[in-house]
């Protein structure tokens, strides 16, 4: 039986991660008791502020912890590629920055360039038609039709 | 059952006026549309089309919401036969024989099985939903914070486990949802938990936003690049070819039946919902059948059933959520913050303090599946054709929808960055199995829980003993033990259940 070792590194890079998700579970909780702590706990008859957040971090850091020592478990991503993440992710945070700094139409292209370098198969004309049709259909159906407050260029600050 | 009779009669009275109509008519619509379409689903676009109702009287409001939720239930199986690809992950075990049908030339007779079974599930659950939900919501008023508590705990726990893989990380995404719902400003007390200083999480993190990157972003980010191919044209389904054989026929009575049944009942239960009742009802018809082998072939059973259970479970899941206010489903807390802006609090006075809403409402889901049944049959081409834009086209548009309708809830960015970065998480978290709707339904239960609790201790003066005293919660505290008792078991023969994909 032959795995090629590139599809073996795969393999512990996702098991890898899947722990490293796990650990970060437990490490919320803990921080949660941690914080929760400071808020004060109170009594079970009288409980604080702090009681829920102390037990439900408690509760996380256990389940945590066993889903790091349990390991593997099911693996759905077979690959696990960086940069269609951080430009969808990108997407979203360019949109929502400059949205009120400078209206919505150099918002959308902001999100709409951004979004399309998460795929190859893009041709210049495509992405072309999405940068007409987007936002001028963002405009009709949210600023036209539903009328919401939202500029569509801001100029200056 | 006289209240029932001039209740409903009264509803349909309302749902039949021209503006309640129209608006039923463009929710199924919509709904029929976002179901087929892979990578949008019912809760995106009932997010983004919220704030549209809030000009709208409620009731009306309320039509067109519910129409495309139950509507997507329609829509998700025309992308399964044609493509392989589920438009939902109801509709994921339609793939298994709705496919091959497709493959052996009865799309259309695939299609018209599922349309029609969709029907029988959706209209029976609805009589259900008529007799069960006033006599719920009776029972409920003698509920106080201790019976609350156990039976949102019992809904959690069945989020928790009863969703597909594994129960131990179901159980995870539940008390990280419960536990992001802590973050913002303690009721009691009036102190700010876990906002780092920031203005916008002393209101907690946003419902909408979460779900929005939880589902729509972390969709987007799992299915970005994936290829996408078409099998069958638009010409070749004229409504002739949709005509199923005697035999075809009759073999779908029987399946569709118990696929009712089956999803009638598992709607009802929290956690529970469409998609466990489609998988299930997939299985027991393939144990039922004379040959089992035929099953992942083509055979129509296989189509039939999971049909008519999805649409069933999605009527019946309805009735927590308007007899107790306890919602089974994230889509569900949407349409509950709906019924909130209008200053109609569910719950089980809603049904008797807000009657025409209900009865209204309830007529329109009558209306609704029929109009569905007769815009499926002759626009199956129409949907077809729209299948064929290929899935660059549609994420960034999905991206913007998603990212201009979080947007829009406060005029903030902060609620867009949310969306992001929990659509990451949510990403990382779905890959490695974590169940997201678990999340969310933690994330609306949590906080009522936690006030629950403490008004519930408040009464028995700290002792937990209250729980058993009072015979309604004991009873809960009962099943609450035969479900952690049967997962504990599940977990321990070590068999999961078939695996369903994360995606609503």
């Amino acid at each position: 039986m032959e795995h090629s070792t590139s599809r073996r590194t795969a393999r512990t890079s996702a098991n890898l991660r899947e722990m490293a998700v796990a650990a970060a579970i437990a490490i919320l909780g803990l921080y949660m008791v941690w914080e929760g702590r400071s808020y004060g706990i109170g009594s079970v008859r009288e409980m604080g502020p702090g009681y829920f957040p102390v037990a439900l971090g408690c509760v996380l850091t256990v389940l945590g912890a066993g889903l790091v020592l349990a390991g593997r478990g099911e693996q759905r991503q077979e690959s696990f590629r960086l940069k269609p993440l951080l430009c969808i992710v990108g997407a979203m945070i360019a949109f929502g920055y400059l949205m009120p700094r400078t209206g919505f139409v150099p918002a959308t292209i902001a999100l709409v360039l951004l979004s399309v370098l998460a795929d190859k198969g893009f041709r210049l004309w495509e992405v072309a038609v999405l940068l007409v049709v987007l936002p001028v259909l963002g405009y009709v159906i949210f600023v036209a039709v539903l009328g919401m407050p939202l500029d569509a260029v801001r100029w200056g600050a | 059952m006289m209240d029932i009779a001039s209740g409903f009669m009264q509803g349909l009275a309302t749902a039949m006026t021209g503006e309640a109509l129209l608006f039923c008519l463009i929710g199924v619509t919509i709904g029929t549309l976002v179901g087929a379409l892979p990578g949008i689903g019912a809760m995106a676009t009932i997010s983004i089309v919220l704030p549209v109702t809030f000009t709208l009287k409620p009731l009306i409001g309320l039509i067109m919401l519910a129409g495309i939720f139950y509507g997507a239930q329609y829509g998700g199986s025309i992308a399964s036969i044609l493509l392989s690809i589920p438009g939902m992950a109801s509709s994921a075990v339609t793939c298994l024989d709705g496919y091959p049908m497709a493959r052996q030339g009865k799309a259309g007779v695939a299609l018209l099985v599922t349309s029609v079974s969709s029907f029988v599930g959706g209209t029976v659950s609805i009589l259900l939903l008529m007799l069960l939900a006033p006599t719920l919501a009776e029972f409920a008023l003698r509920f106080s914070s201790v019976e609350y508590f156990l039976v949102m705990f019992l809904g959690l726990m069945g989020s928790a486990t009863i969703s597909s893989g594994s129960p131990v990380k179901g159980l995870t995404m539940v008390v990280l949802g419960v536990a992001l719902g802590t973050v913002g400003t303690d009721v009691n007390s009036g102190i700010f938990r876990f906002t780092f200083g920031t203005l916008q999480l002393q209101n907690g993190f946003g419902f909408i936003a979460v779900a929005m990157g939880l589902f729509g972003v972390a969709e987007i980010l799992s299915n970005v690049g994936k290829p996408f191919a078409m099998l069958v044209s638009a010409k070749s389904i004229t409504v002739r070819s949709m005509l199923p054989s005697r035999q075809e026929a009759r073999a779908c009575v029987m399946p569709t039946v118990r696929g009712t049944g089956l999803g009638a009942l598992f709607g009802f239960i929290p956690g529970a919902g469409s998609t466990i009742s489609s998988y299930m009802s997939y299985a027991l018809e393939k144990r039922l059948a004379k040959d089992p082998s035929r099953f992942g072939q083509g055979a129509v059973e296989g189509v039939a059933a999971p049909e008519a259970a999805n649409n069933a479970a999605v009527q019946t899941s309805f009735i927590p959520m308007l007899s107790l206010g306890i919602p089974t489903d994230p889509t569900l807390a949407i349409l509950m913050a709906a019924m909130i802006v209008h200053g109609i609090n569910p719950g089980p006075q809603f049904i008797t303090e807000h009657a025409p809403v209900f009865w209204g409402l309830v007529a329109s889901f009558w209306v609704g599946n029929v109009l569905l049944l007769i815009l499926n049959i002759p626009f199956i081409g129409l949907w077809v054709r729209l299948l064929s834009v290929p899935y660059k086209f549609l994420y960034p548009a999905v991206l913007f929808f998603v990212a201009i309708g979080v947007y829009s809830i406060n005029n903030d960015p902060f609620d867009v960055y949310v969306a992001g970065l929990i659509g990451l998480g949510g990403y990382l978290l779905v890959g490695h199995g974590y169940p997201p709707a678990a999340l969310l339904i933690g994330l609306v239960i949590g906080p009522m829980m936690e006030e629950h609790l403490k008004r519930a201790m408040l009464m028995s003066r700290g002792s937990f003993s209250i729980f058993l005293e009072r015979p309604i919660s004991a009873v809960l505290l009962a099943v609450i033990g035969l479900v952690a008792a049967s997962t504990v078991v599940r977990l321990y023969r070590g068999r999961s259940r078939l695996a369903a994909p994360a995606n609503p």
